[in-house]
């Protein structure tokens, strides 16, 4: 029976669970306001909330993975769908969305309907470009990436500017609908579950699941196999590009507001670093739903944890964070691959320069984070540090 | 017992182990100066392993390697390659997109000096060779050596004539009229495979180890490799030769060494053994030659392929397959020979849908005009292609061995819509016990599997489609001997119950052995046909030759 469950994760799933229960319970421990005790139901609904908005276009992202592609445009996507969704609300019920009334759920049904439309087509035009005209997809998404923001802008104002009084590039939305998926955290978390559970049964029970980890592992080969590899990657795509745009819904109710400019900016990494952090490779053909759940989770606990510690806004260390733990997990996750003894972090020139890079980064973090001495005092530990393990793995290799 | 002087290379008590796999067990090995020492084994015997430990690829875990009777330790190629050791990989480790040149001199460009300082070379002499002295860089203090480096060129720029004209001398070497700025990749594998000793040779090393380098060479090719290695013999170098093709190893070899499941069998010398019994150290039992295609019933014709015509990829080069018809009957195997780029595999893959719909001409399946324009279309009715390149073009690395099997068949394995894993299994079991795959489970690992067991599984997977005729590109490259006799017999069973099979190898022999009837091709044109009784390796090599007799030089 213990050993059924066992199988049920990886060995590194294991692990990523392990970092995410050591996370909360240091967190628990160090944070000086102890929400974590006081305010433990808070607390969980915000880490919910905002892993489940993570997860679920991190599962699109972690598809794409799989079948081999990339989508850079995943945070785009989430600002066009919001967009769209506003927008076409704004234009079936233009009086109701400026003052603040209820436009009714098939008006809100149908604007949904357009964004997760919206959606499929940016999937199709992604596969488009990559299977007809033959762009690499880093190029073909790089170029959605920017533009689609773009576009989602263009739209906004054009709209505003033709059914409001003034041209604006946010659209509030008030709808009671919109509010209650922001005021009810149960409602994204069961939406994010129900996707994750669907992806993981397409992905490990499916013939099209098999079809998506073949195309990864060796496009060539799919196709010689008889495998329409053009159709397992519009799938692919598709399945991306939507995930975005349900996620872009949950973040117009989140925020009451699409506003193209900033909504979504910079996700589409959080979303692949969820994925490759839950053990994706971005090589293709492998990765798991569970990894790529818990991956998200592991993503949003540790943002989470420097919020709670630092008190300062999460959202500026964000970025640093998912950077540090990205390159943590993947090293941790070749180390066990395969340990090599004779592998060294600092050898030759390239270690003598990352000595005094990785002892200023850590410097100028405590300095900022806790004043200049403690910033000063934690650079020069860290140099020192470093120096001894650069000595000593000159040494023992010397031994040898 | 030999003076330790003559001792080139020698590994002692060499262990190393992979996950899960004891690749090679105390293995001993001493080569001496200037002999061609042959390596034999079957796939997974650990010959590859080994010449990898000795040109510093991997460490071994036990065990001490001696050069020229000093104990040395690698920690990487460059280490072996300044011991004098070069190898020539078994899969070509060329950057296709760079000039023949540049590949040649890769990490070792000559750069002008800056302020006029002259031309700092490498080696010159690496034409000639200095074998007697393989190990002649001088042993400066660091920070010498480092001036030295940043006055002589460290910062210089490359030298790009330079570069060609060593690359061109080291290729004339070769007698091989290679233009050094050519793009690597456009080059035939038999070129590129030149290419590859060129640099192994401007490395000036003692030491060369062959790594299987006839595999993918034509018989004019493999010809020109030997005159090549009897050179290399006369200016006194020492080469390790890892092949397993007996009849070319009897020819080269001084002594032979068999390995067996990673474990050394026996170093002999050449005249005191015969062609079976090294075989039968490599197996572990004896090998009877076969011939298969006796006492074949063929029946209707199932594959009719009329003047079919494919034109040439990019403009301005000659077509790929010019006017070639042939009929395949149930129960009959039909060979394809030709040289390397002479149309086989283009053959197949029109055939199969690969190539797309620019081709013209009539391909009939049982009467029926056919036009596939994807590889489903064939596999739906009833072909199937067993392809060239088993790791590039076949393999799923990242499925298992089950995986791998029922991909073109997974509808199979459903209840409902959904994959069943004991309907998977109860669905592969059938061809791993049909085609005979040795795994210790249907969920282990593909790539943990032998060469000639992956190929299996490729069959298999094809098998499994129930195809009515098989396509079979080159199935045994890069497999052992003892696994290539089973294939042989898998295949003619297959023939037996009823299959069309088209067979292309890059052996005579191969086709000799197996097929009823032989067609030949020559620069994408037909130029013979043989019934098995007027076939002869002779006449095949002069039709496969006919219309390019003045590009290959004999």
């Amino acid at each position: 029976m213990i050993s059924r469950t066992l199988r049920w994760l990886r060995q590194s799933e294991w692990s990523l669970l392990l970092a995410i229960f050591a996370a909360v319970v240091i967190t628990a421990v160090i944070d000086s306001n102890h929400s974590y005790y006081e305010r433990p139901l808070e607390s969980l609904r915000d880490i919910a909330r905002n892993t489940a908005l993570l997860g679920i276009f991190a599962l699109g992202a972690a598809v794409v993975i799989i079948a081999g592609g990339i989508d850079l445009s995943s945070g785009s996507m989430i600002a066009l769908s919001g967009t769209v969704c506003a927008t076409t609300m704004l234009a079936l019920a233009p009086t109701e969305m400026m003052s603040f009334k209820p436009v009714g759920p098939l008006v809100v049904t149908i604007a949904c309907s357009a964004s997760l439309l919206t959606g499929f087509l940016v999937g199709t035009l992604h596969t488009w470009l990559i299977t007809v005209v033959r762009l690499p997809p880093f190029i073909a998404t790089l170029a959605t990436l920017v533009g689609l923001r773009s576009f989602a802008r263009a739209v906004c104002e054009s709209g505003t500017a033709a059914m409001t009084p003034t041209k604006s590039a946010l659209i509030n939305v008030a709808d009671p609908l919109f509010k209650a998926v922001r005021d009810n955290v149960s409602i994204p978390v069961t939406v994010f579950l129900l996707l994750a559970a669907a992806t993981w049964l397409l992905l490990s029970r499916t013939v099209l699941g098999r079809h998506l980890q073949a195309l990864g592992g060796n496009e060539q080969a799919a196709r010689l196999a008889g495998i329409r590899t053009d159709n397992v990657k519009w799938f692919a795509y598709c399945f991306g590009a939507m995930t975005a745009a349900l996620a872009g819904l949950f973040y117009v109710a989140n925020e009451s507001v699409a506003a193209p400019v900033n909504q979504g900016r910079g996700h589409e990494l959080n979303a692949i670093a969820a994925a490759v952090v839950g053990g994706c490779s971005l090589s293709g053909g492998v990765g798991t739903v569970p990894g790529t759940v818990l991956g998200a989770v592991f993503l949003r606990v540790v943002i989470d944890a420097v919020s709670k510690i630092i008190k300062t806004g999460a959202d500026v260390y964000e970025g640093l964070i998912v950077g540090i733990v990205v390159v943590l997990a993947v090293t941790f996750a070749q180390a066990g691959g395969g340990p090599r003894h004779d592998r060294r972090l600092l050898p030759g020139a390239l270690g003598l320069c990352t000595i005094p890079i990785l002892a200023l980064l850590a410097g100028s973090l405590t300095a900022m984070t806790s004043g200049g001495w403690a910033g000063v005092g934690t650079g020069m530990t860290a140099g020192l540090l470093l120096i001894c393990l650069r000595i000593w793995e000159h040494r023992s290799r010397r031994a040898e | 017992m030999t003076a330790s002087s003559d001792i080139a290379v020698a590994m002692r008590g060499i262990t190393k182990r992979f996950p899960g796999v004891l690749a090679l067990d105390k293995v001993t090995l001493e080569v001496r100066r200037g002999e061609l020492h042959a390596i034999c084994g079957e796939n997974g015997a650990g010959k590859s392993t080994l010449m990898k430990i000795l040109s510093g690829v991997y460490t071994p875990d036990e065990g001490q390697l001696e050069v020229a009777g000093h104990t040395v330790r690698f920690s990487g190629t460059r280490d072996a390659e300044r011991a004098g050791i070069a190898i020539i990989h078994q899969e070509l480790a060329l950057v296709e997109d760079l000039s023949v040149a540049a590949n040649i001199m890769l990490g070792r460009e000559p750069r002008t000096a800056i302020a006029g300082c002259g031309t700092s070379l490498p080696p010159q002499d690496a034409a000639t060779g200095n074998p007697e002295n393989p190990r002649s860089f001088r042993v400066l203090p660091k920070w010498k050596k480092a001036m030295d480096g940043f006055f002589h060129g460290q910062l210089g720029l490359l030298d790009l004539a330079g570069c060609e004209r060593l690359a061109a001398d080291l290729l004339a070497g070769l007698e091989s009229s290679i233009d050094p700025r050519t793009r690597t990749g456009s080059l035939r594998v038999g070129d590129q495979q030149l290419v590859e000793i060129a640099k192994a040779l401007s490395l000036d090393a003692s030491v060369i180890v062959m790594d299987e380098p006839t595999s993918a060479l034509t018989e004019a090719e493999s010809a020109r490799l030997e005159r090549t290695i009897s050179r290399l013999r006369e200016q006194g170098r020492t080469i390790l030769y890892i092949s397993h093709k007996m009849e070319e190893v009897f020819r080269l070899a001084d002594r032979i060494t068999v390995l067996r499941d990673g474990r050394h069998v026996c170093s002999v010398d050449r005249c005191d053994t015969t062609p079976a019994e090294v075989t039968g150290w490599m197996v572990g039992r004896e090998i009877a030659g076969h011939q298969f295609h006796e006492h074949r019933s063929p029946g209707p014709c199932l594959l009719e392929v009329e003047r079919l015509c494919l034109p040439a990829a990019e403009l301005g080069r000659a077509d790929r397959l010019t006017e070639i018809s042939f009929r395949v009957h149930a129960g009959e195997i039909l060979g394809i020979a030709g040289l390397m780029g002479a149309g086989r595999t283009e053959v197949l893959e029109t055939i199969f849908g690969v190539a797309g719909d620019d081709w013209t001409g009539q391909i009939r399946l049982e009467d029926r005009p056919v036009r596939f324009r994807h590889p489903r279309e064939a596999c739906q009715a009833g072909l199937a292609l067993v392809t060239e390149d088993r790791k590039r073009l076949g393999l799923f690395a990242n499925l298992d061995v089950a995986g791998n099997i029922s991909l073109c068949s997974l509808a199979k394995a459903t209840v409902g819509r959904l994959l069943s894993r004991r309907q998977e299994e109860q669905l592969v079991a059938g061809p791993i016990s049909q085609t005979g795959v040795k795994t210790p489970s249907p969920h282990a690992a593909i790539t943990g599997l032998s060469g000639g067991n992956q190929q299996k599984c490729i069959i298999g997977r094809w098998l499994l489609t129930q195809p009515r005729v098989l396509l079979l590109d080159d199935p045994t490259r890069g497999i052992d001997v003892g696994a290539k006799a089973e294939l042989y017999a898998l295949i003619d069973r297959l023939c037996r119950e009823g299959l069309a099979v088209i067979l292309t190898s890059s052996e005579l022999p191969e086709l000799l052995t197996l097929a009823d009837r032989v067609i030949v091709l020559a620069e994408g044109r037909l130029t013979a046909e043989f019934s098995r009784a007027e076939a002869t390796e002779q006449k095949i090599m002069a039709a496969a030759t006919a219309s390019r007799l003045a590009g290959v030089r004999t």
